[in-house]
Formats: C-alpha cells, sequence, structure tokens
C-alpha cells in the first residue's frame, strides 16, 4: 500500500472504532446506533483519506451483509430455540434445580459462566454460548447485565479451539504453518488465559470477595482443562480442544460440587415447588432442557459423521466478487464471499433443535397452547435490534478491512514496539483484529501473516507470537461489540448493549494482559 | 419533560429498515455486477439514508 504510515493515518483509521467504543461506553447508545455512526465515519475515511471508490465500499457492504446473513442465521435460531425453551420451563427448572445441586454461589457462576459456556463454544460460536447460557445465569438470580458479562467472559478462552477449531484453521492455512508448530504454544497461552477468565467470571457474579473462595476450584479446573486441551492439541485433535476440555471440566466440576466443601445446599432450595406440566406432573429438568440436548447430539452427529454432513451439503449460497483497490493501491483480490452451507449450518442444526423440541414438548405437554405466538413476538423484538447492530458492525469491519484501514493499524502496532517488548503486543493486535470484526477467525486472517512476518523482522518465535496472535484473538472477540450484542439478546438487554460494554471491558483487558505477560516470560525463557 | 422524537422508529419500522439493509446491498451487486450505473447509486442512496435513519432517530 502507498499511503504512507503516519500517526495522523493511523489515527484516522482507528476513528470509526473509536467512535463505536466512545457511544456506547460515555453515552451508552445501542449497538446498531453506534455501528450506524461507525459506518458513516468509516465510509468518510475510507474515501477521503484511503482512497476508496463506489466499487468498492459496494462489494465491501455486499460482503458484509453475506457474512452477517450467516450469523443472523445463527442469531435468529438461538433466540427461537432459547425462548421455546424458555417457555416449556428450562430456565425456570435451572434456576430450582441447581441451587439443590449446589447452594454456593461460585461454584453455580462456574458450572453455567464458564464450564457450560465453554462446552457449547466447542461446538458453535458468534456468540451462541453467551446466548444460550446468560439467561440460565439470570434464572440463577444474577442481573442481565452480570449475566452476559460473565457469560462473555467465560467464553473468551474457548474461542481457538472451540468452533471445531475454525479459528486455529485459519492461522494455519494463512501462515502455512502445522498444527505440530502451531499448536503447543497456542494450547498453553489459551490454557494459561483459562484460569483469569474462570475468576473473573466469579468476581463479576460474586464481587471481589468470593475471589479466596474462587481461587481453588478455579485453579484446579484450569489446569486440568488446560492439560486437556494441550493433550488434544498437541496429538492433532485439535478441532476438539475446547469441547474435550470443557466435558472434562464439566465432569470435575460435578465432582467438586459432591464434595461437602462446595456442596453447601440452601436450606430453602428444596422447598421451592417446581412448575408443572399441563396434566399437573412435576416438570423434569432434563425434559425441560430437551431442546439444547438435541442441539447438541446434532452438533456432534452432523460436524463429526462426514455422511451426515456431506448429505447436509448439496445448497451452498455464495457470490463471486471482483477485485477491488484503493487510489493507494490497497488490493482485495477477486473471488467468493462467505459460503452459506444452508442445511448444514448451525443456524440451520439449531432450527432443526427447534422443530424437534418444539413437536415434543407440545406432546408431552410442556408448551401451552397459544405458546408459538408468545415465543415468535419475543423472538421477533430482540432479533430486529440486535440484526441491525450486527449488519453495521460487520459493515464497519468490512470497510475497514476493504479500504486497508484495519491492516494500517496492525502495521502501526507492530512497527511501534521493540524486539523485547513486542510479545507482549502480538496479544493486542490479535484483539483489536477481534474486536473490530467480532471474530477470532477473522483476527487471524487479517493479521496473521503481518504477526509471522514481524516475528521474523525481529528475530522472534514465529510460533510464539502467532500463539499469541490467536490467543488475544480469542480473548478479543467476546469484548466485540457484535458479539455482545448476541449475548444481549436473550435477557432483555437489547439496545442497552453500552452498558455490557462498560462492565466487560475491564475485565476483559485483565486476561489480555495476563497473556502478554506470559508471551513475554516465554519469549525471555527460550532466549536464556 | 421528555423530548418528543420526531419520527420514532418503532419495531415495525425497524423491521423495515432490516429489510431494506439487507435487500440494498444485493441491488448494488446486481448493479455492479450487470453495469447498470443509475441502480446501484439509487441502491446506495437508500441505504445511506435507512441507516441516518436509523443512527439520529433510532
Amino acid at each position: 500500500m502507498d499511503l504512507p504510515l503516519t500517526f495522523w493515518n493511523w489515527l484516522l483509521a482507528f476513528l470509526p472504532v473509536l467512535i463505536v467504543v466512545v457511544m456506547m461506553l460515555a453515552f451508552r447508545w445501542g449497538g446498531s446506533r453506534a455501528g450506524g455512526l461507525g459506518w458513516f465515519l468509516a465510509i468518510f475515511v475510507a474515501i477521503l483519506s484511503f482512497g476508496a471508490g463506489f466499487k468498492l465500499l459496494a462489494v465491501a457492504q455486499v460482503k458484509a451483509v453475506l457474512l452477517s446473513l450467516d450469523v443472523l442465521f445463527i442469531i435468529w435460531s438461538a433466540l427461537l430455540l432459547f425462548n421455546i425453551s424458555r417457555e416449556a420451563g428450562a430456565i425456570r427448572m435451572i434456576g430450582i434445580t441447581l441451587p439443590r445441586l449446589t447452594g454456593d454461589r461460585v461454584m453455580q457462576s462456574l458450572l453455567i459462566g464458564w464450564l457450560m459456556v465453554s462446552f457449547i463454544q466447542g461446538l458453535g460460536g458468534f456468540g451462541v454460548p453467551v446466548a444460550v447460557c446468560a439467561p440460565m445465569l439470570v434464572g440463577l438470580g444474577y442481573t442481565p447485565i452480570q449475566a452476559v458479562a460473565m457469560a462473555s467472559l467465560g467464553d473468551g478462552w474457548g474461542v481457538t479451539f472451540g468452533s471445531l477449531g475454525t479459528s486455529f484453521q485459519s492461522l494455519m492455512a494463512v501462515t502455512g504453518l502445522s498444527y505440530e508448530e502451531l499448536g503447543p504454544l497456542s494450547a498453553l497461552l489459551i490454557g494459561i488465559a483459562s484460569f483469569p477468565s474462570g475468576l473473573l467470571v466469579s468476581v463479576i457474579g460474586n464481587g471481589w470477595k468470593s475471589l479466596k473462595r474462587a481461587l481453588l476450584p478455579t485453579l484446579l479446573l484450569s489446569i486440568v482443562m488446560g492439560v486437556v486441551q494441550y493433550l488434544l492439541v498437541v496429538n492433532g485433535l485439535w478441532t476438539l480442544g475446547t469441547t474435550g476440555a470443557s466435558v472434562v471440566g464439566l465432569l470435575v466440576g460435578f465432582l467438586l460440587v459432591r464434595l461437602p466443601t462446595f456442596r453447601n445446599q440452601a436450606e430453602d432450595s428444596e422447598a421451592v415447588e417446581l412448575p408443572k406440566d399441563n396434566k399437573g406432573n412435576e416438570k423434569s429438568l432434563w425434559l425441560s432442557l430437551l431442546g439444547y440436548e438435541i442441539l447438541v447430539a446434532l452438533a456432534f452427529v452432523v460436524n463429526l459423521v462426514p455422511s451426515v454432513k456431506s448429505f447436509l451439503s448439496p445448497v451452498v449460497l455464495s457470490l463471486d466478487f471482483p477485485e477491488v483497490s484503493t487510489r493507494y493501491g490497497w488490493v482485495t483480490l477477486a473471488g467468493p464471499g462467505r459460503e452459506i452451507n444452508l442445511f448444514a449450518h448451525p443456524g440451520a442444526i439449531l432450527l432443526y433443535s427447534c422443530i424437534i423440541s418444539y413437536i415434543i414438548y407440545r406432546r408431552i405437554g410442556y408448551l401451552e397452547k397459544g405458546a408459538l405466538k408468545k415465543i415468535f413476538g419475543n423472538v421477533l423484538k430482540s432479533g430486529v435490534n440486535s440484526s441491525l447492530g450486527i449488519l453495521a458492525m460487520v459493515g464497519v469491519a468490512s470497510i475497514m478491512m476493504h479500504s486497508g484501514m484495519t491492516f494500517l493499524l496492525a502495521e502501526g502496532l507492530s512497527v511501534s514496539f521493540s524486539r523485547e517488548v513486542y510479545p507482549g503486543i502480538a496479544p493486542f493486535i490479535g484483539a483489536l483484529g477481534a474486536f473490530i470484526t467480532g471474530s477470532n477467525t477473522n483476527s487471524n486472517v487479517l493479521f496473521g501473516v503481518l504477526q509471522q512476518n514481524a516475528a521474523e523482522l525481529l528475530n522472534l518465535s514465529v510460533p510464539l507470537i502467532l500463539a499469541a496472535q490467536t490467543a488475544g484473538g480469542s480473548l478479543g472477540s467476546v469484548l466485540a461489540p457484535a458479539k455482545v450484542i448476541v449475548g444481549s439478546s436473550t435477557v432483555g438487554l437489547a439496545g442497552e448493549e453500552g452498558a455490557v460494554m462498560r462492565k466487560i471491558l475491564g475485565y476483559g483487558l485483565i486476561t489480555i494482559v495476563t497473556v502478554a505477560v506470559a508471551a513475554v516470560v516465554i519469549s525471555f525463557i527460550g532466549e536464556w | 419533560m421528555e423530548e418528543e422524537k420526531f419520527l420514532k422508529v418503532g419495531l415495525k419500522e425497524k423491521i423495515i429498515l432490516l429489510v431494506l439493509q439487507v435487500m440494498l446491498p444485493f441491488v448494488m451487486y446486481i448493479a455492479i455486477d450487470r453495469e447498470i450505473q443509475p441502480l446501484g447509486i439509487a441502491a446506495a442512496i437508500l441505504l445511506t439514508v435507512s441507516m441516518l435513519v436509523l443512527v439520529v432517530f433510532g
């Protein structure tokens, strides 16, 4: 790119992101309004300072809509499944049943806000784990803002090896390195990040005074999950890194709450009456959660049985895009945009779960007549606001990527720091990319090669810098406005995402700083 | 006293904005693909107006 890297150009490139964050945090604007303002700024800066033309902006916007549709398919289906399950009593049942298992608020928050969130992240991402688990936390008595913040931070460590490893796959694809080269250090840094993630879930839910009580179980669980994830990744099973680790974490977690120290059953928990079905019988927890049980089973079958996946994959929606470039020579090559595999898409799997669970819930009397109208009404109310926010945010990210603004931002960061400091900066570059685009995968695609080049120029370990990139991207993606909008949609916070952002940004930085420090220490030890 | 908005963007209006923001970029794509410039410009203007309504009145 011919555009010189100056502080002024860097600041202009940063302006759309800055305005979105400021409007959401300081003025408490919702995601759609703040994203819309960021969109206008991104267009002005792209045209006036980065030499973007009409064709480039149009292509960027169409690609943004295609990417948004990919995400919106998941959001609308997740909202539908959540509302069907809520009407069937799932959220209320968790609120009643979990305190019977353990009255310890720290363990309750860790089980749902950290371990369950990570398990769902293992199967599919883009805010779905938060959208699913935040209402469960509300059912346990946490405020909606606390619930979204807890689930978001609990989710952060699991993104790179979650969603069947798509983010890690993208890092390998763009850098040309294998899992043997990238896996060990990536798993190590992410394993380290799981510890502060778990601790912060407890702190947000139960205050700083809970830190002492949370320390031991969180340390034990993060070591267990970190080791399991490391072993899976270095043995080539990186697609199951988060899933395997969180399954073992959940098992250990349920064993822990059997211990007298953590059982601490609430005295009045048995006295709360369980909701009843249409026939007057008490509802069962497992039947109430049927929608999510079907989702987990279908996700496993569709993703892990190749014949099922190929059977469901004949219809793929995509568009071919022409090559576009800015006046300063930043080129985006021609090629297909986001491909949407209509029947094997995570949104489709959620939709199948909705249909099957609705039929069963109706047959066993867990849903009343007329429930469907209420369900659709609630889905529409949350879905429209969130969708407008996603469209605007993804539009900002796409315009910034196509006009070279995102690249300039990362380039500025990578050349401003010395060799000794750079391992600590790399996670922040990864986090920045994920914050802007809402995706660890996109951050790796955008900045993977840049970080690789920077590591080679500075004579640093390439696998370490790339591990820091993806770990930062993983932790930064859950702080992204686009993801916060999705997470907020199921707890009645649509339009109030700014309040959630205020809550999570500071805490989120703690997790990224932990990875940064770990990367600097590993780099230092490696040289020593 | 709370200031009354000139235009209130409720759920119905937001649904219309959402449909416009999803459909109009595809109109732009067709315009680029078939080189129909006026169609592309018209879609871009409408898209910009829909985003402006969201930012100002949303």
